[in-house]
């Protein structure tokens, strides 16, 4: 059995370059310039706008006022129009995550199989991501034009009805899931064929040795050796879709009406053109305790599945 | 309890005790006449409910570490 220096007797000698820090010295040293630009970048912001959260802040007046104890949050929570904003959110993400992941994994599923033009395929599956959504939301309002789109052209030609798909409310929000469908399919898609690409070949040697049906190995090895993959997606895609906001600001301005007014757009309006950035901050601390509490109950499986692996190695 | 046990159930209790606020203010505190008994009692319970979990945890935490300990022991016995 082979022996550590330190458990044979003799005293590690001390690591070159490290002017005799101790390791745990060392440590902290390494972790403190991350540890800085974190408190300046990201907590004290965010304890000013705690701080906020417990003052008047009609910036109309010109200033931040006194303290007013909970009555901020008293009154984002009365406010039916905050619930409604957040009710569009959730019926936005559900929708578009959804699709995302079935129409992203099926892709990935055909392209793992093609043996055509799978490079090309691959390149172009980016394009919709390279492009920022601020740009690409501009073509989809030309696209879904009433008057000179292609959408409504082709439905037309086809003898079928012509929606106004930015300006009926009851189809404005299912036009900005299928945009945000065609922008982030294609990582999903890419993120899940890296995923199968990577899977071992061993088990699926046995399994076709063994006669096993294609239904039974997709099921028993394919979707659990690739649930990882597909988990930390689905965490990804939820998180950006919950704080969706430029396709939102480019297609709709988040009407008709309220119709597609998210929570972060009705965030910024509250704050940023009614400037009350105290009700504007409660929502945001409100909307970061929602999302905090998501992350830990979404990450605590995937964490606890590394540490079982880590046991078992 | 190490430093990232303590840091994580700490953490978890603060979360525990900021959802009871928001619970709180959301659902319960209409039922109260006076809003100073209704942050009274809301602070007690937050406080009351963090603090229990951050303690259940530090339970676990020292089950975990003494039967880890048992098992290592076990294993030295076993070498000699």
């Amino acid at each position: 059995m082979p022996t550590s220096p330190a458990s044979s007797g003799f005293a590690a000698p001390p690591a070159a370059g490290r002017a005799g820090l101790s390791d745990r010295w060392f440590s902290v040293l390494l972790i403190t310039p991350a540890m800085l630009i974190t408190l300046i970048f990201a907590i004290l912001p965010l304890v000013q706008a705690l701080d906020v959260t417990f003052r008047m802040g009609d910036l109309s007046r010109g200033r931040i006022g006194d303290y007013v104890g909970l009555e901020n949050y008293r009154v984002v929570f009365a406010d039916a129009a905050f619930w409604q904003a957040g009710w569009v959110t959730v019926k936005f993400t559900v929708v578009a995550v959804g699709l995302q992941m079935i129409l992203g994994i099926g892709i990935a599923f055909l392209l793992h199989g093609a043996t055509f033009a799978k490079g090309l395929t691959r390149s172009l599956l980016i394009l919709p991501l390279a492009t920022s959504a601020a740009v690409t939301g501009l073509f989809w309002r030309y696209l879904y034009d009433t008057q000179f789109g292609v959408m409504n052209w082709m439905l037309g030609n086809l003898g079928l009805p012509e929606p106004n798909w930015l300006g009926d409310y009851t189809i404005a929000l299912w036009s900005v899931v299928l945009f945000d469908i065609w922008q982030w399919t294609p990582f999903v898609a890419l993120i899940a064929l890296a995923g199968l690409q990577a899977l071992p070949k061993e088990p699926f040697e046995a399994a076709e040795l063994d006669g096993a049906s294609r239904w039974r190995v997709l099921t028993t090895l394919t979707f659990p050796l690739l649930k990882p993959v597909l988990f930390l997606v689905l965490v990804l895609r939820t998180i950006d879709c919950v704080r969706l906001y430029d396709a939102v600001a480019v297609l709709t301005r988040g009407g008709p009406g309220t119709a597609t007014e998210t929570m972060t757009f009705y965030l910024y309006r509250t704050g940023l053109k009614l400037f009350r950035m105290d009700y504007a901050s409660t929502m945001a601390i409100f909307f970061l305790y929602v999302m905090l509490v998501a992350a830990v109950f979404a990450l605590t499986p995937l964490l606890k599945q590394f540490t079982d692996r880590a046991k078992e190695a | 309890m190490s430093f990232s046990q303590g840091w994580d159930a700490g953490f978890k209790s603060l979360l525990i005790y900021v959802g009871v606020v928001f619970f709180w203010l959301i659902f319960l505190e209409r039922h109260f006449a006076d809003p100073g008994t209704s942050v009274l009692l809301m602070n007690a319970v937050g406080i009351a409910l963090g603090l229990g979990f951050f303690l259940y945890r530090r339970r676990i935490c020292r089950v975990e570490r003494a039967a880890a300990a048992v098992e290592v022991a076990a294993l030295l016995a076993e070498d000699h």
